[in-house]
């Protein structure tokens, strides 16, 4: 599985917190440890090495900050994605 | 308590606090999703029935106007005349349609600019002409003041005409019970103002917010206008705006009449 997945992937649920929390969702996902984040033009990449980790670790922040409904929000964002990809290629965050 | 707890004990809270105003937000964004999804539905049935009444009114319209031209032969003055009235009103409800047809189109940036050079003035000469019989009807009087100099401009001549020139006019003709209407053209660098001031209705503070909006009726102007579709002054914005100008609004309040002014880039 390329990382343009996982890409598209960041990218969707950042743009879906985006709609609920603003320009924060892009300011916390910039903490997140393996994702590279464009401001200017808001956008996304995953960081080569372990794409699904960098995912689990940006579902994980939204999380800590807003509970449950964000996990379930980022679910939602993709869940499009997922139905593309094999079990054991989506991040376990988003199983 | 120790400071760490403290500290704690507010994250936690902060954390609670954070996800409830997180919830919220959520609840608040599914609704705005939906209500843009509602919108969405509304304009393209609206553009729908629009197009579809349109079509039949043609139609009536078609059928009017050949008896009203003899195309079956003479007919009783009673049908003549009750045709006449027929293709009026048909014309009216074509206008009307088109009007919320123009609006939509305008909205979703559909519309199609034939853009070439044109003499403004003289679009504004032939305005007057063909709405003179109208303002007569009513005994009002039109106080023409042109300033010399060209007026050339490049623009869509029938829509800075039709939904500009003709709209300003006919409102102050349809909103002014009597007396006179100044119709005023000059030029400054680079543009030319074109506006038209009557002493009609007025326009209040409150109906001055929604004036170039979209189905923006003034609180009484159905009672002046019955006809009127609160789109004319929308399309005449989304047209000035198209070729570069403005277009504006001033009043001293109800009853004290009004002054429209349209301000273009000249050639």
């Amino acid at each position: 599985m390329t990382t343009a997945i996982y890409n598209k992937m960041a990218q969707q649920i950042i743009s879906e917190q985006a709609l609920i929390i603003g320009p924060l969702a892009w300011s916390e996902a910039k903490k997140v440890q393996g994702l590279r984040i464009d401001l200017i033009k808001n956008m996304v990449t995953v960081e080569t090495g372990n794409p699904g980790i960098a995912v689990n670790n940006l579902v994980a922040q939204y999380e800590r900050l807003f509970g449950r409904a964000s996990h379930e929000v980022c679910r939602e964002a993709v869940i499009g994605l997922i139905a593309e990809m094999s079990a054991t290629d989506v991040p376990l965050s988003l199983r | 308590m120790t400071e760490d707890k403290q500290i704690t004990d507010y994250e936690v809270e902060l954390k609670a606090a954070n996800e409830i105003v997180y919830k919220h937000s959520l609840e608040l964004a599914r609704l705005t999703k939906e209500l843009e999804l509602a919108n969405r539905e509304q304009e393209s049935l609206l553009h729908f029935i629009s197009h579809e009444v349109k079509g039949y009114l043609t139609e009536s319209q078609a059928g009017f106007a050949s008896i009203v031209e003899g195309d079956f032969d003479a007919v009783p003055p009673q049908v003549k005349t009750m045709a006449t009235s027929a293709l009026a009103s048909v014309r009216r409800g074509v206008a009307t349609v088109m009007d919320i047809l123009n609006a939509s189109n305008l909205k979703k940036g559909l519309v199609l600019y034939a853009k070439k050079s044109f003499d403004f003035k003289a679009a504004v000469l032939t305005a007057i002409e063909e709405l003179k019989p109208a303002a007569e009807e009513k005994h009002l009087s039109f106080d023409i003041a042109i300033r010399e100099g060209s007026f050339m401009t490049t623009g869509d001549e029938h829509k800075l005409k039709q939904h500009t020139i003709r709209n300003l006019i006919d409102n102050a003709i349809k909103y002014t019970p009597k007396g006179v209407i100044c119709i005023e053209l000059a030029r400054t660098d680079g543009h030319f103002r074109f506006s038209v001031q009557d002493n009609g209705v007025g326009i209040t503070p409150e109906d001055m917010a929604r004036l170039f909006t979209e189905g923006g009726h003034g609180k009484d102007s159905l009672k002046t206008n019955v006809h009127s579709t609160g789109y004319g002054l929308y399309i005449a914005k989304k047209v000035v705006e198209a070729h570069g100008g403005k277009i504006w609004a001033e009043s001293k309040g109800g009853g004290q009449g009004a002054r429209f002014i349209v301000e273009l880039p000249a050639a």
